[in-house]
């Protein structure tokens, strides 16, 4: 009688077990879960397909978009290539494949799918490890999570895509004409849009370096990418797709300043935005300034200021050296002064909206001739494009000048005009090595120098989502090595730097120092959160 | 029986049915909730064969030669939701070095231009993946700077969910250019210095002068085009100066003006050319390494040409607000400001076919190009601008998307030798254009989803649009792949209308959508005779062999 009890007993631990071992199987094939964004599956349409339902039942997460079929190792193992296949599931028509945005990235690795006209996926050259994926396909919430991928050589995960709220919008003047087109006239072709975040925006963002700032929030502006339709007076503003439902808000900003932001609230069928001309104007900014150089002031310089994709306003001095710009955009903007006689002054300017930005005198020096040699550690000669910044024209939070730059040829021989001053030289091989030099031009003429690349390790910044970090290296005496700046939406990056010892300094968009740390290169790839 | 001992027994017994099932489902490792997660619209129907995907090392080393090693078949589950085949392989260089970094893959599928993926692998990526690939035949194409072009044909057949094509691309023949002066200076020195006479050019001087190669004589007169460089080449010229040199495979040092990349490793013709102008040729023996070849910089001066002209209103009036210029078909410069009396002169311009760029507000700007001969001075005399009016085209039935091409060419003669009628590219939105045309006949062809040809006065048209209806059309592929060299290739329609004008210098196959109807076709090779022929193009298409 006693073997019965016992051999149940048994039969119950072992039971136990059993569905211990079958509830960690079905975690491992649950539905990955989607960060924080927890997109309710009652917000599916009422063609969502069945499967959604299984995953509901199961408590899964919420945001059940993804379902995942690993199949069996075809070969490989943790090291080899893997291929990431599936589909796009969508209950509604399949948007045109060239408007789709499917990347996956890791550790400053990104690869891009390839996408079928029927929805189908391919992403190659991916490793075994975790991976952030996103994805971005017009009239559906935009998609960003993690997938594991196992050492199989091709596996699969399908998407299910669900649709976002799409809100058809307009910004009109306070006299009813479409303000896109006004601004046009004006010669404002870029620097308008629009984000869309959970809650109310307090206050505009941190300058941006780039035309119009590109946030995550929680939705997108959609408009059309034809050029000519901006300055069509009953041309289209686009659509606001949500990746939540309302209560949501949007901001209609210029560069980064805020121009008018409203609640949408459940149920609006559109957004409506009126914005006072004279309002966007208030944030245009006027730059005056002197330019003098060794003879005196310099007449029919030509000066621009521009956003890093171009664009911007410009103007030239008049016969006292005196030019005053109008109608400069507020942010970050590249400032550039040319003029036949003198060094290419370049630099950044912060542009406060509304500002009346006096600089005063600029004093040019004379044009000055850089020659130099890229070489390698056993001095043989490097073909490498060479990037200059003049050191004394930099300051924090500001880029380097690094959208420009000249090439060493095959024997590593370069020559580049630009003015007497001291300045910070990166040469970038085209194998991956990285040089630096600083480089005293203020006394001419200038010897011939030397940059010697060497073997460069990667240092992957990231920082939070929605914040802007500017990371600057320096060298032991304090010189200005790279810039990299984290902007909102791409808050991720990197810098190759040789082995050595340099200085890691943080600072924010407005140039407020946040720390400042050693940074010791030593054989191996290095990764900092910038806080 | 003890009643207690019934109840243990069924209660054992009870217990160990869900311990067999759960360790029958485990072992067999099929995750029960597995299954509901496919969506049950994506399942494709049962029967495919399956082998086993193969990226393993072994795969790799077996293919030695570059040719694609093919594994046909799929993975249970792998692709079942596909609406076909997952295309796939890894990309290496024969001789074991790094892949380039801008190597372009693309497949085509047969005879159709557009590819149907077009992938750029980053530096560092050796793979390529493509999805629902429909069963077909297809071109796997591959191409970079200083690497073989590659070319493969692939078929896919029914039922395969997976096929794994690797790709072995071998490095060109690389050879690097010296161009000098008598003097033995870079020409490049000199040419800089001439830079300066130059005036109004869509194209810097240095840049226009290239290294072309042809496996036969290159002739003294080349055939020109309002391309920026001559097509006339069987080799790619990578400059070591201007903004071509970014996309040079190899970095020189600065004495180089280049390098020329030959397609096979055989003897071959060399000429330097300032455009279509021979300017001198040499001679390349298989395997040579460095070539240098003197250039008379005179003999760039003596090409360089002068264009001048009065631009002027209907009734003879200058037009002091006028600009004019003249650009290549890849590259435009906002023409320059005519004179107080509406008059221009352009100097120092390169000698060749240009696309004529006059303009005044309020009126008509004509689609003329314009042959400048190498040293001449052409003088057009005067140019009349006429008022212009608007032009408002209407597909009736338009499809959507961007499929449809439209082209629109005076059919009035030009008012001067030198100048002749060219194409105007229609962009269409939503099956409907409006453009600024002067009033007079013109030719609309529309071509790509549903085509049409016609003639048409804009006097006889009104205020109204010019309504168009599209009709079936069908296609004709070109193989041009017995071609020694660059090929002229004339598709004419039956009412005597061009549909097709172009020099031939590719050996990939490509389709022309054409209305049904009987055409006359002309090949002309660049050394040999001209044939005609005639090409019936049916509702279901045809093919033409140049």
């Amino acid at each position: 009688m006693r073997v019965l009890p016992s051999l149940i007993g048994i039969e119950a631990v072992v039971l136990v077990l059993l569905l211990g071992v079958w509830w960690s199987r079905q975690a491992e094939v649950a539905l990955p879960h989607v960060g924080d964004r927890a997109v309710g599956v009652a917000d599916a349409g009422p063609g969502a397909p069945e499967a959604a339902g299984v995953d509901r039942a199961q408590g899964a997460s919420a945001s059940s978009e993804r379902r995942e079929v690993v199949v069996s190792d075809g070969g490989a193992s943790a090291g080899q290539q893997v291929i990431l296949q599936g589909r796009l599931l969508t209950s509604t028509a399949f948007p045109e494949m060239d408007s789709i945005r499917m990347s996956m990235r890791r550790q400053g690795t990104w690869r891009s799918a390839e996408i079928s006209a029927a929805g189908g996926y391919a992403v190659c050259d991916l490793s075994p490890g975790t991976w952030r994926v996103t994805c971005e396909v017009p009239g559906f919430r935009r998609l960003d999570f993690e997938h594991t991928l196992t050492g199989a050589a091709i596996q699969r995960l399908d998407i299910e895509l669900q649709a976002a709220v799409v809100l058809p919008v307009s910004i009109r003047t306070t006299d009813g004409k479409r303000l896109q087109a006004e601004l046009t006239k004006t010669g404002l072709w870029q620097g308008l849009g629009i984000v869309i975040t959970a809650a109310a925006l307090v206050g505009d963002f941190e300058p941006t370096e780039n035309s119009s700032l590109s946030i995550a929030g929680v939705g997108r502006h959609r408009k059309s990418g034809d050029l000519n339709q901006l300055a069509e007076p009953d041309g289209d503003d686009g659509v606001l797709e949500l990746d939540q439902p309302p209560p949501v808000y949007a901001a209609v900003l210029l560069r980064h300043t805020v121009l008018a932001q409203q609640r949408i609230d459940p149920g609006q069928t559109e957004v409506h935005f009126v914005i006072d001309l004279a309002e966007v104007e208030r944030r245009y900014a006027k730059v005056r300034l002197r330019l003098v150089g060794p003879n005196g002031p310099i007449a029919k310089a030509m000066i621009r200021l521009s956003t890093a994709q171009g664009g911007g306003h410009g103007g030239r001095t008049d016969e006292n050296g005196v030019a005053v710009i109008d109608k400069v955009l507020p942010g970050l903007a590249s400032f550039d002064v040319m003029s036949p006689d003198s060094e290419r002054y370049s630099t950044h300017l912060t542009v406060e909206p509304g500002a009346d930005l006096d600089l005063g005198d600029i004093v040019l020096t004379a044009p000055g001739k850089l020659q130099g040699r890229v070489v390698g550690a056993d001095g043989v000669g490097v073909a490498a494009s060479v990037q200059w910044t003049a050191v004394d024209l930099w300051r924090p939070p500001h880029p380097m000048m690094d959208r420009r730059s000249t090439s060493a040829d095959g024997d590593g021989d370069f020559a580049l005009t630009d003015g007497m001053r001291r300045y910070s030289m990166r040469a970038l091989a085209q194998d991956g090595r990285v040089g630096f030099a600083v480089v005293d031009a203020s006394a001419a003429p200038t010897e011939r120098f030397a940059i010697t690349v060497l073997p460069a390790h990667k240092v992957r910044l990231s920082c939070p989502p929605m914040s802007l970090r500017v990371a600057v290296v320096t060298d032991r005496d304090g010189n200005p090595l790279v810039v990299s700046r984290l902007e909102q939406r791409w808050n991720e990056g990197s810098i190759s730097l040789p082995d050595g010892d340099y200085q890691l300094t943080i600072y924010d968009g407005r140039g407020a120092r946040l720390g400042s740390e050693a940074l010791r290169v030593a054989g191996a790839d290095l990764a900092k959160e910038l806080q | 029986m003890n009643p207690n001992r019934s109840l243990w027994i069924v209660l054992a017994v009870a217990l160990a049915i869900p311990i067999v099932a759960l360790a029958v489902s485990l072992w067999c490792g099929a995750p029960a909730a597995a299954a509901p997660r496919v969506p049950a619209p994506a399942v494709a129907p049962a029967g495919p064969e399956v082998v086993a995907p193969h990226v393993s090392e072994s795969a790799e080393t077996r293919v030695e030669a570059p040719l694609p090693a093919v594994i046909e078949g799929g993975q249970a589950g792998a692709s079942e939701a596909s609406s076909g085949a997952l295309v796939y392989g890894a990309v290496r260089m024969i001789d074991g070095a790094r892949v380039p970094g801008s190597l372009s893959l693309s497949l085509v599928r047969g005879g159709v231009s557009k590819p149907l993926y077009n992938s750029y692998l980053n530096a560092g990526q050796q793979q390529f993946a493509w999805p629902d690939v429909a069963p077909g035949d297809y071109e796997l194409r591959a191409r970079a700077p200083g690497v073989r072009e590659y070319t493969c044909a692939l078929e896919v057949a029914p039922g395969v969910r997976e096929m794994r094509v690797d790709v072995v691309l071998e490095p060109s023949w690389i050879v690097k250019v010296l161009l000098q002066s008598p003097d033995g200076r870079p020409l490049h020195e000199n040419v800089a210095q001439r830079r300066k006479a130059q005036t109004r050019g869509p194209w810097r001087l240095e840049d226009s002068l290239v290294v072309i190669a042809l496996w036969h004589e290159i002739p003294s007169k080349l055939p020109t085009s309002e391309l920026r460089n001559t097509p006339m080449t069987v080799a790619r010229w990578m400059p070591s100066r201007g903004i071509e040199a970014m996309r040079g495979a190899v970095s020189l040092p600065a004495r180089y003006a280049g390098t020329l990349e030959m397609p096979e490793r055989k003897d071959a013709h060399v000429a330097v050319v300032l455009k279509e102008v021979v300017l001198t040729t040499a001679t390349l023996t298989a395997g040579q390494e460095e070539l240098s070849i003197t250039v008379d910089p005179a003999a760039i001066d003596n090409c360089l040409a002068t264009l001048r002209g009065q631009v002027v209103d209907r009734d003879g009036k200058p037009l002091p607000a006028a600009r004019a210029g003249i650009n290549d078909a890849q590259s435009w410069r906002q023409p320059g400001a005519v004179d107080a009396d509406g008059r221009f002169e352009l100097t120092g311009l390169l000698p060749g076919e240009f696309q004529l760029a006059l303009a005044c507000d309020g009126h008509a700007s004509p689609m003329f190009t314009i042959a400048l001969s190498p040293g001449s001075i052409t003088d057009l005399g005067t140019i009349v601008l006429p008022p212009q009016r608007d032009l408002r085209i209407e597909v009736r039935d338009a499809p959507e998307g961007d499929g449809l091409r439209g082209w629109l060419e005076s059919l009035d003669a030009p008012p001067h030798g030198s100048l002749r009628v060219r194409s105007a590219r229609l962009t269409l939105r939503q099956g409907a254009a409006t453009l600024q045309v002067a009033e007079g006949r013109y030719r609309l062809r529309l071509s790509g989803a549903g085509g049409a040809l016609l003639d048409f006065d804009t006097r006889t048209l009104g205020e109204g649009p010019l309504v168009v209806t599209l009709q079936p059309e069908a296609t004709i592929d070109f193989d041009p792949s017995g071609t020694a060299g660059p090929t002229h290739l004339v598709v004419r329609a039956p009412s005597g209308a061009v549909v097709l004008d172009r020099w031939v210098t590719w050996r990939g196959r490509w389709q022309q959508s054409v209305l049904p109807g009987t055409y006359s076709v002309t090949v002309e090779p660049l050394l040999g005779a001209a044939r005609e022929q005639q090409l019936v193009v049916g509702p279901g298409g045809a093919a033409f062999s140049l």
